[in-house]
């Protein structure tokens, strides 16, 4: 199985390949928020660096979100066309969740953190253990929007006084997507492409408003 | 002999896939050639939008992404066409809502790249003018276009297929805005255009005579942001009379105040770049008002009128893949690096 893995939720998006043997290649763009002109040719160039075909590929994976509305937006609708292109199934992968594959061998516990704005953040908290399987990855802190102070005490109580790490855009990366989505693909989590959408977090700020307005009246 | 007959259905049928979601429709069109539409799918979300009284831009994206890959599903279907069978990709690069056209970009570009069929990126207004070639098949330039939609007044001399020249534009509201504007201020919600020219129809144009803006004497431009003041002038100073308030009188005079304008400025740059012929364009096309008045219009100046159908009037993809075919048969082809213009020039 070749997997393609997309990432763009961040402001430097990323593709990768997890081939046949389990090797994960990678290609980072250079360039800040231009996602929509680099996407393609950064796969085209990940493609002939891997001397591969598009149509050689098998599965796509992507990065769902939370992070940047309109970056989840892009790698979700080049993800959904290639795979309705191809005929192929997809794998929406929860990008906090993926960015704990950044350190699969930290013992304490790994906080993945994403600046929402207003006071807020997109957060979770991960701890990778040995179990039967090899190593997993498990969730002790809810992925979700907070507000930065109830974030942090409910991170405190989570952690039990473990060692912490904070995770940030550098683990926005789509090496972390391929990882987790092998994983997920183990677990038969791949779909039909119309069945992926993304995982904003939060609602469109008019549509909040409009909500507030209704309960008041 | 399996090639021959491969390389005849080709040639007899070239198909291009055109999407377009610049604003609030997600559409996507199979054409057959340039002009034949197989199928030209329109996902409305003008619904969803009523509830905040116009586009909010997130909403929008939000719902294309959401739509777009079972709206191609559904043109595909209609066109009795695989995705693989397809010859050429259109798609709407500007102008528009950024975060609404990248979703019909993304998907365009994935498709493009996965097939490895050329890629063309539409402008907006070149689409709307085009919509014309498919109602009347025996239309070609030069012609004079008047482009009238909620983002647009243009009136564009059209040369050929890929060649025109801006000569007029408008300085600060389109004719769409205006109607959307004063249908607000009338609580007549959202859509503006379409319920203002309802209205209007039990109305007396002639009740309130709201000042007509001209600009310079030679000049093509627009400006429509006063008409909405002086609306609002006349609804205050009725109030504080104690006047009743004929909102049918109002929206007449308002709409007419504003066609007018449009028709005269139009039928003037027309004889002066001696063309027989005008071709009306854009959402607004379709009020009845517009319509009646250049029909008159241009019969008393001997010119030619053309106008599409309302569904072909409203954003759909079937006009951007007219006009992808005839820029694809130009040479004009775009690469992988294509993106999003909000504000792409005419
Ligand atoms: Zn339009």
């Amino acid at each position: 199985m070749i997997m393609l893995a997309i990432e763009t939720t961040s402001k430097l998006a990323s593709v990768a390949i997890r081939d046949k043997l389990g090797n994960i290649y990678e290609e980072t763009s250079t360039e800040k928020l231009s996602h929509l002109q680099n996407l393609i040719p950064m796969i085209d160039t990940l493609l002939m660096r891997c001397q591969l075909q598009l149509s050689d590929i098998d599965l796509i994976a992507v990065s769902k979100g939370p992070g940047s509305f309109t970056g989840i937006r892009i790698g979700i609708a080049t993800a959904k066309a290639l795979a309705q292109f191809l005929e192929i199934r997809v794998i929406s992968v929860p990008t906090l969740h993926a960015m704990a594959y950044s350190h699969e061998e930290y013992d304490g516990v790994l906080c993945p953190m994403i600046d929402a704005r207003r006071g807020q953040v997109y957060g979770a908290a991960y701890r990778w253990e040995n179990s039967n399987e090899g190593r997993s990855c498990f969730e002790i802190l809810k992925p979700g929007p907070y507000m930065e102070a109830e974030f942090r005490t409910l991170l405190e109580e989570a952690r039990k006084g473990r060692e912490l790490q904070f995770l940030g855009e550098e683990s926005q990366r789509a090496i972390n997507v391929a990882k987790l989505g092998f994983d997920l693909y183990n677990k038969g989590a791949e779909v039909d492409f119309y069945q992926i959408g993304p995982e904003y977090m939060r609602k469109a700020e008019a549509e909040q408003k409009l909500e507030e307005k209704a309960k008041t009246t | 002999m399996e090639r021959i007959e491969e390389e005849m259905m080709s040639e007899n049928k070239f198909l291009t896939l055109a999407i377009e979601t610049s604003c609030d429709e997600t559409s996507i069109a199979v054409l057959s050639g340039d002009r034949e539409v197989l199928s030209n799918i329109i996902s409305s979300q003008i619904e969803i939008h009523k509830a905040y009284g116009g586009v909010v831009p997130e909403i929008a994206s939000r719902h294309h992404l959401d739509n777009i890959n079972l709206v191609l599903e559904e043109a595909l279907g209609e066109a009795k066409i695989k995705l693989k069978d397809v010859d050429l990709i259109g798609v709407t690069s500007g102008p528009g809502l950024v975060g609404a056209l990248l979703i019909g970009l993304a998907t365009a570009k994935a498709i493009a790249y996965a097939s490895r069929k050329p890629l063309i990126g539409v402008h907006h207004i070149m689409g709307h003018i085009c919509a014309n070639y498919i109602a009347h098949k025996e239309l070609e330039p030069p012609f004079l276009a008047v482009v009238v939609s909620g983002g647009h007044t243009n009136i564009v001399d059209v040369t050929g297929y890929n060649t025109y020249q801006v000569l007029g534009r408008t300085r600060d509201d389109a004719a769409g805005e205006a109607f959307d504007k004063v249908a607000r201020v009338l609580g007549l919600g959202y859509p503006g255009g379409p319920k203002i020219d309802e209205l209007a129809k039990s109305g007396n144009p002639q009740a309130i005579a709201f000042k007509r803006v001209y600009l310079e004497k030679d000049s093509y431009d627009f400006s429509f942001s006063g008409i909405k003041t002086g609306v609002l002038n006349y609804l205050n100073t009725q109030k504080l009379l104690g006047e009743p308030i004929q909102r049918a009188d109002v929206a007449a005079s308002f709409q007419l105040a504003v066609v007018e304008v449009i028709v005269n400025k139009a039928i003037k740059a027309a004889q002066e770049m001696k063309r027989d012929k005008i071709v009306l364009a854009g959402g607004v096309a379709a009020n009845s008002l517009l319509r009646r008045l250049f029909e008159e219009a241009c019969e008393k100046a001997d010119l030619k009128l053309y106008y599409p159908p309302p569904i072909l009037c409203t954003d759909n993809a079937a006009m951007i893949g007219c006009a992808a075919h005839y820029r694809y048969q130009a040479g004009f082809v775009d690469d992988m690096s294509l993106d999003a213009y909000p504000n792409l020039k005419l």
